[in-house]
C-alpha cells in the first residue's frame, strides 16, 4: 500500500470536490427554487472557461482580473436565457425544462466549438502560485490548493447568503413552498431569474478557476455536469448541506477508487446513485424535494 | 327501492390517516349497503376526500380496515380494487383529453374484459359495441366521436361516470359529481345516480345538501376528520350537531 | 343512417385507412429495395442503411417516450448493449446473423427485465436521470472491462454476417437485410400500438393515476414497455455492429442518447412513422453538415429549443398537433 499514492489521490479528490461543490450548489439552488433541472449547467461552466481565455487574449490582462470578469460575462447571458426560454414554460411538466436546457447545452457548446474549434487549450497556472509545494513529503501543485481554497470560500459564502440574508430567507421560503411565498408578496419570477444567473455565475467561476487545472475544451463541462447530477441526487435536490457532503463523496470515490479500480469505480458510483434515487428519492445525504 | 336490511358491500372500520402531525381522518366508520346510495358530506377540510383516497387505494391508511364484500382490501392498489369491483371517479374531471368520448369508455370496457395485456389483437369490435351501449345508457351516444376535451363541463362529468360504469363496478365511489354544475345539469346527474343504484351501490362525496337529501338512502356527516352523525336523511337533517356544522348552509325549508 | 349503421361505417373507414397506411409502408419498402439497382450511389445506400438502423432505434424510443410518456436520457443503453453482445458473439462463436441476434436479444432482455423492474417505479425527471445513470454505468463497464470489450479501443474484428449460410456483404446486400428488419419492426410496432395493450400506454401517458383507477396495472405496463423498448433498440444495435464490423463505448455515451431523442422529437413523438422520418433526416443532415460540425450542434440546439418551446402542451402537444397535421380531412377520429 503506497501511502503517498493514496494521499495524492485524496488530495486530488478534495480539490475536485471543492469544484464539484461549487457547481452542485448552483444546480441545487435552481432546482430547489424553480424545479428546473438545468442540463445546461455544464455548458455554462465551459462558458466560464472560454470567457476567461477570451478576456485574457482580447483584453491583454493577466489571469486574476480575467478570473473576476469571466463570471460577469456568464451571468447576464444566463439571465437572458432564463427569461427567454425557461420562464415561459415554467408551468409545464419538469421534463420540458429538462429538454429545453438540454437543447441549450447543445447550442452553447456548439457556439463555443464554432468560435474556438474543437481543440484543447492548456493554461499554465498563474504566476504567484505556479510551483509545487511540499505536502507531507509529496510535491503537489500549489495552484490546485489555492483554487480549492477559493472554491471552498465562495461556497461558504453561498451558504452564508442563503442562511443569513433576507434574500436567502426568501429563497428558503420558496424552496419550501412556492405558493405560500407568492402569497407573501415575494416576486418569484424575478428571484428565479436572479438565482439562475447567480448559479450560472458560480458555474462560470468554477470553469474559469479550474481552467489551469483541468484544461479547456468545448466539452469540458460535460463530465462535471454528470457528476453534479450525481451529487445533487445523493444530497437531495434543493438541499445545500446534502450537496456539500455529496460533492466530496463523489469526488473522493472517483479519485481514490479511480486510482485503484480505474473505471470500475465510476461504474460503481453510478450504480450507487441510481440505487439511492430509487430507494430515497429525496436524497441520501440531505433532505430535498423529490426529483 | 332501497332495501334497509341489505347486506353491507363496503365496510370501513376505524379508518385513520395522518400526514405527519396532522390527523386528517380519525376513526371513521361507515357501511354502504347493497343497492344503496350513501352520501358522505361535511364542510371543507372535513377529511372526506382523504377517506375516499384511502378507500380507493390512492393513499395508504395509517390505521383501520376497508372490506369489500367481506374481503379485506385495505391498502390495495387502485387497479386491484377495480378488478374486485370498486371504482371511483375524480373531483377534478380527468377524462383522457386527447381521445374521443367512445375511446375513453372503450378503455374501461377493455379493462373489464381483462384485455389490458393483449398485445396481438385489434382493439375493436366487442369493446366498442359495449362502449356504445354504456354511452347510450348515459345519454352521450351522440357525442361518441367527439374529442373528450371539447365536451361541456356537465357532459365531461357524465363521461367520467360512463367510464366508471364500463368497469361494471359493484361499488361506485363518486367524488363530488355535481361540482361546478348548473342546476339543470345537477338534476340530470342526480337522476343518473338514482338509476345507477339499481346496478351498483354508490358512495358519494358531496357538498350540496339538497342533492344529498334528495337521493341518499343513508348519510354520513363528517367534520374535522370525525363522523358526527350517520343515518337516514330524515334522522341526519334533524340532528343538532349536523345543523351546527352546517350553520347557514341549510335551508330551513328543505328539512 | 341509423346510429348502428353510422358506427359500422366509421369503423370500416378506419380499418381501411389503417390497412392503406400499412400497404403504403410495404410499397415504400419495396421501392426502397429497388434503389441499389437503379443507379443510386453506394454511399447513399450506406447512409440509408444507417438511417434504417437509427429508425429502428428511434421507433423503440417512441414506444417508451412518445406513447407511454417515459422520457429517457439513457436510450443508448439497449442499443449499445445489443451491439456489444452481438459483436462479441459473432466474433467469438459464429457470424450467423440470426444466432447473433438471438444471443444479443437474450442479453438485452435479461438486463432490461432486471433494471426495468426497479427503474420503472420512478417517473418524470427522476426516471430520465436514472436512465442516464444506467447508460453511463454500461458505458463505464464497456470502458473498464477490457478483457471482453477491449475498453476505449472498442470491439473490432466482427465478421460479416451470414444468413442461412450465405454471407451478407456490405453495400446493397446488407442494405436489403436492414430494410427487411426495419420493415418487420415497423409493422410489428404498429400492430402493438393498435392493440389493447397499446391503448393502455396512451392512457398511462395522458394520466397515469386515472389509468390506474380504470384498472390498468401501471407499474406492470411500464415495465413491459421498458423491456420491449430495450429489446427493439437491441435489434438496432445488432445491425449496427455488423454494419461497422465493431463498436466502441461511445455507442453507450449520453450524447448518443441525446441524438436518438432528437430524431424522435423532431420526427414527431407518438406517431412511430415520425421518428422513422426523423432518423432519416438526422442521418442525411448530419452528413451534409459534417464540414461544420460545430454549426451542426449549434443549429440543432437552436431548433431543438424552438421545437420544445413552441408546443404549449409540451411532449403531449407535439404528437397531437402532428396527428392533426397528418389527418386533416377527417372528423374527430377514434385512434
Amino acid at each position: 500500500m503506497d501511502l503517498n499514492f493514496l494521499f495524492v489521490n485524496i488530495l486530488n479528490g478534495v480539490v475536485y470536490g471543492s469544484f464539484l461543490l461549487l457547481t452542485s450548489l448552483g444546480l441545487s439552488l435552481v432546482f430547489g427554487l424553480g424545479r428546473v433541472v438545468n442540463f445546461a449547467h455544464g455548458a455554462l461552466y465551459a462558458m466560464g472557461g472560454y470567457a476567461l481565455i477570451a478576456i485574457m487574449h482580447a483584453g491583454g490582462t493577466g489571469y486574476w482580473p480575467a478570473l473576476l470578469a469571466a463570471p460577469l460575462v456568464v451571468i447576464p447571458v444566463a439571465m437572458a436565457i432564463e427569461r427567454v426560454t425557461i420562464d415561459p414554460i415554467r408551468h409545464r411538466p419538469d421534463v420540458d425544462t429538462l429538454l429545453v436546457t438540454f437543447g441549450l447545452s447543445s447550442m452553447i457548446v456548439g457556439a463555443i466549438e464554432y468560435v474556438w474549434g474543437t481543440g484543447t487549450t492548456l493554461l499554465p497556472p498563474p504566476s504567484p502560485f505556479a510551483g509545487t509545494v511540499d505536502v507531507l513529503g509529496n510535491q503537489y501543485p500549489l495552484y490546485r490548493l489555492v483554487a480549492a481554497l477559493v472554491s471552498l470560500l465562495v461556497s461558504a459564502g453561498v451558504f452564508a447568503v442563503v442562511q443569513f440574508t433576507p434574500i436567502g430567507l426568501r429563497i428558503r421560503a420558496i424552496t419550501d413552498d412556492a405558493g405560500m411565498a407568492e402569497a407573501l408578496g415575494v416576486n418569484v419570477k424575478r428571484l428565479l431569474t436572479l438565482v439562475f444567473g447567480f448559479a450560472a455565475g458560480l458555474a462560470g467561476l468554477a470553469g474559469a478557476l479550474g481552467a489551469p487545472i483541468f484544461a479547456i475544451h468545448p466539452e469540458m463541462g460535460m463530465n462535471i455536469l454528470i457528476d453534479s447530477f450525481l451529487v445533487v441526487v445523493l444530497g437531495g435536490l434543493g438541499s445545500l448541506t446534502g450537496s456539500a457532503i455529496g460533492a466530496f463523496f463523489v469526488a473522493l470515490t472517483k479519485s481514490i477508487g479511480g486510482g485503484y479500480f480505474a473505471e470500475w469505480s465510476i461504474a460503481f458510483l453510478f450504480l450507487i446513485v441510481a440505487a439511492a434515487l430509487i430507494v430515497r428519492p429525496t436524497g441520501v445525504f440531505g433532505h430535498g424535494r423529490v426529483a | 327501492m332501497p332495501r334497509p336490511y341489505a347486506h353491507p358491500l363496503l365496510v370501513v372500520r376505524d379508518l385513520c390517516k395522518n400526514f405527519g402531525a396532522l390527523l386528517a381522518v380519525d376513526g371513521v366508520n361507515l357501511e354502504v349497503r347493497d343497492g344503496h346510495v350513501h352520501s358522505l358530506i361535511g364542510p371543507n377540510g372535513a377529511g372526506k376526500t382523504t377517506v375516499f383516497n384511502c378507500i380507493s387505494g390512492f393513499l395508504h391508511p395509517t390505521g383501520g380496515r376497508v372490506l369489500l364484500n367481506g374481503r379485506e382490501v385495505t391498502g390495495w392498489p387502485p387497479h386491484c380494487l377495480v378488478a374486485a369491483g370498486l371504482v371511483r371517479t375524480f373531483q377534478i374531471t380527468q377524462v383522457f383529453g386527447d381521445l374521443t368520448v367512445m375511446e375513453n369508455v372503450a378503455l374501461g370496457v377493455r379493462s373489464r374484459l381483462g384485455r389490458n395485456l393483449a398485445m396481438w389483437s385489434r382493439a375493436e369490435g366487442e369493446a366498442r359495441d359495449r362502449a356504445h351501449e354504456v354511452l347510450d345508457r348515459l345519454g352521450l351516444a351522440e357525442q361518441a366521436h367527439a374529442n373528450a376535451e371539447h365536451l361541456a363541463h356537465g357532459d365531461k362529468r357524465i363521461l367520467e361516470i360512463a367510464i366508471a360504469m364500463a368497469l361494471e363496478p359493484r361499488v361506485l365511489l363518486l367524488d363530488e359529481p355535481t361540482a361546478g354544475m348548473s342546476p339543470g345539469e345537477t338534476e340530470r346527474i342526480a337522476a343518473l345516480i338514482r338509476r345507477i343504484a339499481s346496478q351498483a351501490s354508490v358512495l358519494l362525496v358531496e357538498h350540496d345538501m339538497e342533492i344529498v337529501l334528495g337521493i341518499s338512502d343513508e348519510i354520513t356527516v363528517m367534520t374535522q376528520g370525525r363522523v358526527i352523525a350517520s343515518g337516514t336523511p330524515e334522522a341526519v337533517s334533524r340532528d343538532p350537531l349536523v345543523r351546527d356544522a352546517y350553520l347557514g348552509a341549510v335551508d330551513a325549508g328543505a328539512l | 343512417m341509423t346510429i348502428g349503421e353510422d358506427r359500422a361505417a366509421a369503423m370500416q373507414a378506419e380499418a381501411r385507412e389503417r390497412r392503406i397506411t400499412s400497404l403504403l409502408i410495404v410499397v415504400g419498402a419495396a421501392l426502397m429495395a429497388l434503389l441499389p439497382f437503379v443507379g443510386v450511389a453506394p454511399f447513399t445506400i450506406t447512409l440509408l442503411t444507417e438511417a434504417m438502423i437509427f429508425a429502428i432505434w428511434a421507433m423503440s424510443l417512441d414506444l417508451m417516450t412518445g406513447y407511454t410518456g417515459m422520457l429517457t436520457f439513457g436510450h443508448a443503453a439497449g442499443f449499445g448493449l445489443g451491439a456489444y453482445a452481438a459483436g462479441y458473439f459473432a466474433r467469438e462463436v459464429t457470424g450467423d446473423f440470426l444466432a447473433s441476434l438471438i444471443v444479443s436479444e437474450l442479453v438485452v432482455l435479461s438486463l432490461a427485465l432486471a433494471v426495468g423492474f426497479v427503474v420503472t417505479r420512478l417517473s418524470g425527471a427522476a426516471f430520465a436521470i436514472v436512465s442516464l445513470c444506467v447508460a453511463q454505468v454500461l458505458f463505464q463497464v464497456a470502458v473498464a472491462w477490457r478483457s471482453v470489450t477491449e475498453g476505449m479501443d472498442g470491439l473490432v474484428g466482427v465478421p460479416l454476417p451470414k444468413l442461412l449460410g450465405v454471407t451478407i456483404h456490405n453495400g446493397s446486400q446488407f442494405y436489403l437485410l436492414t430494410l427487411l428488419v426495419a420493415l418487420i419492426v415497423c409493422l410489428g410496432l404498429r400492430a402493438l400500438v393498435a392493440s389493447p395493450f397499446g391503448r393502455t400506454l396512451t392512457a398511462i401517458r395522458t394520466n397515469a393515476a386515472r389509468a390506474a383507477a380504470i384498472g390498468i396495472n401501471v407499474p406492470l405496463h411500464k415495465w413491459l414497455v421498458f423491456v420491449i423498448s430495450w429489446a427493439v433498440a437491441g435489434i438496432g444495435g445488432t445491425l449496427m455492429v455488423f454494419m461497422k464490423a465493431g463498436t466502441t463505448p461511445m455507442s453507450l455515451y449520453w450524447i448518443e442518447s441525446g441524438n436518438v431523442l432528437i430524431m424522435a422529437i423532431f420526427g414527431g413523438l407518438g406517431t412511430l412513422l415520425g421518428p422513422l422520418i426523423g432518423a432519416v433526416a438526422f442521418v442525411f443532415l448530419r452528413d451534409a453538415l459534417t464540414t461544420g460540425f460545430a454549426v451542426w450542434q449549434l443549429a440543432f440546439g437552436v431548433v431543438f429549443v424552438i421545437v420544445v418551446l413552441l408546443f404549449p402542451s409540451g411532449l403531449a402537444g407535439i404528437f397531437s398537433r402532428l396527428w392533426m397535421v397528418v389527418r386533416p380531412a377527417s372528423p374527430a377520429r377514434d385512434l
